[in-house]
């Protein structure tokens, strides 16, 4: 055997032992540069980074083949609209034309919702959801949601990035930390490396570190190619704003990679063998990420039921129309009473010969009218509402306790395509009818009098311009606003993350190596 | 270099594992603790490397107590387990680059590793072979690899012998002879009564977390090892007098 001395001690003398312990920092990044290259290399990484990367391309195909037919049909709807507004109907806008028959007039004052380009990525509810909105004297009428011509979507509609990431990546970040602690103490090389100059939380954040490292480059290979296949496929979202948002859900990607990859940690730090750390992990993974989101919602519909939208706005026709047709009538006795004409006859000639007369006396009658109709309406809308807003706190209260549902609901809402988005597009839709309804509906340059079996609209007043109305402002959708509407979900993602690495720092710091 | 002043450990659930040790290696010595499973030779290595922490009493490395300050005392000691625990996905080399710059090694080349891996005996082919193909012997062989590379005064081995071929073991014993002569303090546990006769240079015996007997090599000269470890182990001996312990501690 050699003689040959490596180390530098002098034989006999160990007080002359110079030891240079790494640094706690450069004990994390051995440890982490480790973990990436062990993990970089191993089966499991390469399986469902090969998986993800595949299906990248096709689910941001099959989004974008769903978004250009929404696109299509906004065009169609906003030609449409601007065809009828360059007419008669943009020049005096009545307010009282029946919405629900075709090319209505009041189309001139429906506001239509252009289909999210980063619905490629999260596909969410924007397929869902209503295409447009039209606005009346008796209220918001919803539009039809998208339709969806592509069979593929139908059923490639769930396979978005943001499924990828939170089931195939989700599973990854638990596969790669089921083993981290539990694991290594059966191989032993826990022992081995805790037998240096290293503490457990440089161990452990090495750990975390090299984890986080992993799992963020099969992430950005996803988005990079998610990218460049929506570039390919002309869906615009490299223009700053959409960029801003991509790299915002880059970001929430990350922080749900690393809130399953601590929890891996977590679990695998309480337990003696990484098997049953295994079994864990994978229950509590289709817990969180299978189960809870549609149960959720299933339990919030069955405990707390609403009714769908276009019932309630055929609830508040329904209640508008009793009043509506007594005032009528109740104009029509005035009509009558002023003109001398018998039941059944409408003349125009002769309301515009009594107009001032007839016009006085209505007036208090419309308003008593609109604020009957307001408070009745005012009732049904407050019921639904809360109706909406209990079944909505239940289901995003037992989402909460599943950190794949708060990231769901974050990507989506940073997206554009989420419940926070609908909700945005309604309080302007609210906001809308409720400026028509001050400057149009409230106050009407017609009004329908009933004359028994006959009735008419009468011109109160000089009908507005289209121009002269409000303009409708449709809500934001910049990143900032993204962030404000995802920041609930972020922020719940972030306390997760926080309990998961600090009950793993706990459990890490207690556990027994031997 | 290695001491334990009545070092002592009870479990959470009231097993006395270790009672009272007094134990000291020098340096330049090699101390085999010889025992049954169970007897306190684990628990008295796990104290030694902080993976467990007294009731009471001290365990010191080179003066360092390792319960007050386990990473300070931790500099000075390595380590070699039974089943010599190295990561199986690296090569032998890379496995001996990651637990040397974990002990504070830098700037070593792949020649300075190479020249620990011939040192304790590891065929050239197997240098950058992954780990996970290896036999017992030739991890345990890495495993004292990572000793001589960290070079640390104090080496705690447990149960290092178990398992390995004769070939195996007749070569780390020759490896341990050397780093003895290097003045490293070696503190190690076996069930090998024949190997620790060959090679200590002190035995205590170990019966029921209590140090029961100590010799010499000299004293064992005039004594069969054997014989007197089987009586301990039956029970026959009372422990030797606290005097003789403290004495030849």
């Amino acid at each position: 055997m050699s003689a040959t001395v490596v180390g530098n001690s002098n034989v006999l003398n160990p007080k002359s032992f110079v030891v240079n312990a790494p640094s706690g920092r450069s004990a994390v990044l051995m440890i982490a540069g480790r973990e990436v290259t062990e993990q970089l290399a191993s089966f499991r990484f390469l399986i469902i980074t090969f998986l993800v990367i595949g299906l990248t391309p096709l689910a941001v195909y099959v989004g974008a083949r769903d978004y250009f037919s929404r696109l299509g049909d906004y065009n169609r709807l906003e030609t449409q609209k601007q065809k009828i507004a360059s007419g008669d109907a943009g020049k005096a806008v009545t307010g009282v034309d029946d919405p629900f028959a075709d090319e209505s007039d009041n189309i001139v004052l429906r506001a239509i919702r252009p289909p999210e380009p980063l619905s490629v990525l999260v596909h969410g509810l924007d397929g869902a959801l209503p295409e447009y909105w039209d606005f009346s004297a008796t209220g918001i009428i919803s539009g039809t949601s998208a339709t969806r011509p592509q069979r593929l979507a139908d059923v490639l509609g769930t396979l978005d990035l943001e499924f990828l990431v939170r089931v195939a990546l989700g599973l990854l970040a638990i596969l790669l930390a089921f083993d981290a602690v539990a694991g290594e103490k059966e191989l032993g090389t826990l022992r081995a490396v805790l037998s240096q100059p290293i503490s457990r939380a440089a161990l452990l954040t090495g750990k975390l570190l090299g984890g986080m490292i992993t799992l963020i480059l099969p992430l950005a290979g996803a988005f990079l190619i998610a990218l460049i296949t929506a570039q390919v496929l002309h869906v615009g979202l490299l223009d700053s704003a959409n960029l801003a948002r991509v790299g915002l859900l880059a970001v929430t990607s990350a922080l749900y990679l690393v809130c399953f990859y601590a929890l891996g940690l977590f679990v695998s730090s309480l337990v003696r063998s990484q098997k049953t750390s295994l079994v864990f992990l994978l229950v509590i993974w289709v817990v969180s990420v299978l189960a809870v989101p549609p149960l959720a919602t299933l339990i919030a519909q069955a405990v707390a039921p609403t009714d769908p939208a276009h019932v309630i706005e055929a609830r508040k026709r329904q209640a508008d129309d009793d009043i509506r047709k007594q005032s009528e009538r109740s104009y029509g006795e005035v009509y009558r009473a002023a003109t001398g004409l018998p039941v059944g006859w409408m003349d125009t000639s002769k309301y515009i010969d009594h107009k001032q007369e007839i016009d006085s006396k209505l007036a208090p009658m419309i308003v008593s009218y609109i604020s009957k109709r307001r408070q009745l309406i005012n009732d049904i809308d407050r019921d639904a509402e809360l109706r909406l807003s209990r079944q909505n706190r239940l289901a995003r209260t037992i989402m909460a306790i599943s950190p794949a549902a708060s990231f769901a609901t974050a990507a989506a809402d940073l997206a554009g395509t989420g419940d926070s988005h609908y909700q945005a597009w309604l309080g302007a839709a609210q906001r809308r009818q409720s400026d028509l309804s001050a400057v149009l509906f409230e106050n009407p340059p017609y009004v329908l009098i009933r004359n028994g079996g006959s009735s008419g609209y009468m011109p109160i007043r000089k009908a507005p311009a289209l121009s002269d109305l409000p303009t409708f402002a449709p809500p934001r959708k910049d990143a900032a606003a993204a962030f404000n509407r995802a920041l609930p979900s972020m922020g719940l993602l972030a306390l997760f993350t926080g309990i998961f690495i600090a009950g793993g720092f706990m459990a890490f710091a207690r556990y027994d190596v031997r | 270099m290695i001491e334990a002043i009545d070092l002592t450990k009870r479990y959470e659930d009231g097993v006395l594992a270790l009672d009272a040790l007094n134990l000291k290696v020098d340096v330049g010595e090699i101390y085999c603790l010889l025992g049954a499973n169970g007897a306190g030779k684990t628990t008295t290595i796990n104290l030694f490397l902080d993976f467990i922490q007294p009731t009471s009493g001290r365990a010191l490395l080179n003066g360092i107590e390792v319960e007050k300050t386990p990473l300070e005392a931790k500099k000075y000691v390595s380590y070699v387990s039974e089943n010599v625990m190295l990561y199986g996905n690296f090569t032998a080399r890379q496995n001996l680059d990651f637990f040397a710059r974990l002990g504070g090694k830098r700037n070593l080349t792949k020649e300075n590793y190479y020249m620990a891996l011939r040192e304790v005996g590891l065929q050239e082919k197997a240098f950058e072979q992954k780990v996970k193909t290896f036999s017992k012997g030739m991890r345990q062989k890495v495993g004292i690899a990572i000793s001589i590379i960290k070079d640390a005064p104090a080496i705690l081995l447990d149960e290092p012998t178990s398992g390995l071929d004769p070939k195996a073991g007749a070569e780390f014993q020759e490896i341990l002879g050397e780093l003895r002569r290097r003045g490293k303090a070696i503190l190690m546990s076996t069930h090998d009564i024949f190997r620790a006769k060959e090679i200590a240079d002190r035995i205590g015996i170990m019966k029921e977390g209590r140090l029961v007997m100590q010799r010499t090599r000299e004293e064992l000269k005039h004594e069969d090892l054997e014989a007197l470890y089987l009586d301990y182990m039956r029970g026959g001996y009372q422990s030797d007098s606290e005097d003789r312990i403290s004495k030849a501690v």
